[in-house]
């Protein structure tokens, strides 16, 4: 039977897991780190950076780097969460043919599956590395709150990555099993979940052995990495409050230290 | 799979195993040889022709099964090895990596202990002083197979430097014109990409 490999992919980050023997193990990238950050950069040369290496280019390609797709997946260009994305973020966000959000980077428009679909296959390449064999099949989480459009653009994106999406899975329900709640026979968890970039609480109950979503909310732009903002701005205030109103705002290498080290 | 058999797959020997294909064949097409002659004097009442060919037939399949059993467990424990090795080895590495990157800041401090000594005097036997312990600090870095990234000047390469800013230079646009922080490599594994700033073009903003 072929191996099937799990993958949470992430607004900010993504990881891939597979059972071995019995047990889940979250495998590792090239580069030793068992996340990669959901970043697709476009090269100038033409090459398409995935991850870390994405992430490190941002700053002289901002406007080809595509991040947190996530939050277009399966979304409609005038949704209000689209919208509200478009006002912060660097790269350009048009309407597709049927309306859905695109990204256009380099003159050509890319759907969020596409964009994800690099991701995908960033993860799967991980745990082919690690396997030492192909793999097909995948299981793929996603928030509890996606609607049937946005299943299907995941399906898509595993699908285009070369993936057999055999199941979508909700990550709070995920997180549940993961943590052998279903054993346990509570009835009603709440499963609390702080990403990098979104923050969700899902009720879940169990009823036969399966979990349904009674309920699900969060803040889709409230995350890890405004903790580390906030943490960044507090830490630049009290510096400048201890020495006499010196500003390290203008220092690039400063503050990279400080992000750091928050 | 092989169903549960009590039967150990007993790889006690490779040229009896590696006959099975031959063996298989000269056991159907010539029954009457070996088992003849045991027959008639041991077991001559209960078992007919008949009943030892479906002996020797279960038999046959058991020992094929036993077979590929053994092969599947061989193949199992071959994996097994290599990824244990390739696990250890990367568990190796991965220790080392996390010394090392607490290591660095050591290492970047005392860079900037002497930038900052020499601005502000001439000679100075302190600062000489800890310019030498930096210096065997990068030896010792030699020595477990740690080297730095050259990123000044050269082309901008997202899978060893970092941008963080852009400047407006006289260089070729994506070439590094300043490292903040210089990088380092474990081997071939990146330990720390170099904090750089890279050039862009000067007039006109690009797209």
């Amino acid at each position: 039977m072929p191996r099937v490999v799990g993958i949470d992919l992430g607004t900010t980050n993504s990881c891939v897991a597979v059972i071995d023997g019995d047990t889940p193990v979250v495998i590792a990238n090239a580069e030793g780190t068992r996340t990669t950050p959901s970043v697709v950069g476009f090269a100038q040369t033409g090459e398409r950076l995935v991850g870390q290496a994405a992430r490190r280019q941002a700053m002289t390609n901002a406007e080809n780097t595509i991040y947190a797709v996530k939050r277009l997946m399966g979304r409609k260009f005038e949704d209000a969460e689209v919208q509200r994305h478009v006002l912060t973020c660097p790269y350009e966000v048009v309407a597709g043919d049927n309306g859905d959000a695109h990204v256009r980077v380099r003159g050509r428009d890319f759907s969020p599956p596409e964009i994800s679909a690099l991701v995908l296959q960033k993860m799967r390449q991980t745990a082919e590395d690690w396997l030492g064999e192909p793999v097909t099949e995948s299981v793929i989480t996603v928030p509890a709150y996606f609607d049937d459009a946005q299943r299907q653009a995941t399906k898509d994106a595993g699908r285009i990555a070369g993936l057999n999406v055999l199941r979508i899975v909700n990550e709070p329900t995920a997180a549940a099993l993961a943590y052998g709640i279903e054993t346990e026979g509570a009835q009603r968890v709440a499963v609390y979940d702080l990403g990098g970039g979104t923050f969700d609480v899902s009720i879940l109950e169990l009823a036969d052995g399966v979990f349904r979503v009674r309920s699900t909310a969060g803040d889709t732009f409230l995350g890890g990495e405004d903790f580390d903002n906030a943490i960044v701005e507090h830490l630049l205030a009290t510096f400048t409050q201890l020495n006499d109103g010196m500003d390290l705002r203008g220092d690039r290498m400063a503050l990279q230290r400080l992000k750091d080290a928050a | 799979m092989v169903g549960a058999m009590s039967g150990e797959p007993t790889p006690n020997g490779d040229s009896t195993a590696s006959e099975s294909p031959a063996d298989e064949g000269a056991a159907s097409t010539n029954p009457s040889a070996a088992p003849a002659a045991d027959a008639p004097a041991d077991a001559a009442p209960a078992t007919g022709p008949e009943s030892l060919e479906t002996k020797i037939a279960g038999l046959e399949k058991e020992k094929k099964d036993n077979w590929d059993r053994y092969l599947r467990t061989a193949a199992d424990l071959e994996n097994l090895r290599k990824r244990q090795k390739r696990e250890l080895d990367d568990a190796k590495l991965e220790s080392k990596g996390r010394v090392l990157k607490e290591m660095l800041p050591v290492v970047d401090n005392l860079e900037r202990a002497i930038e900052h000594a020499t601005t502000q005097a001439g000679s100075n036997p302190i600062v000489e002083g800890v310019q030498l312990v930096l210096r065997q600090f990068l030896t010792a870095f030699e020595r477990l197979d740690v080297t730095p990234i050259d990123a000044g000047g050269q082309p901008f390469d997202p899978n060893l430097h970092e941008a963080i800013s852009q400047q407006e230079s006289d260089a070729a646009p994506g070439t590094v014109v300043q490292v903040l922080q210089r990088g380092y490599k474990s081997g071939d594994r990146l330990l720390r990409p170099a904090l750089v700033v890279v050039a862009k073009a000067k007039a006109a903003p690009a797209e």
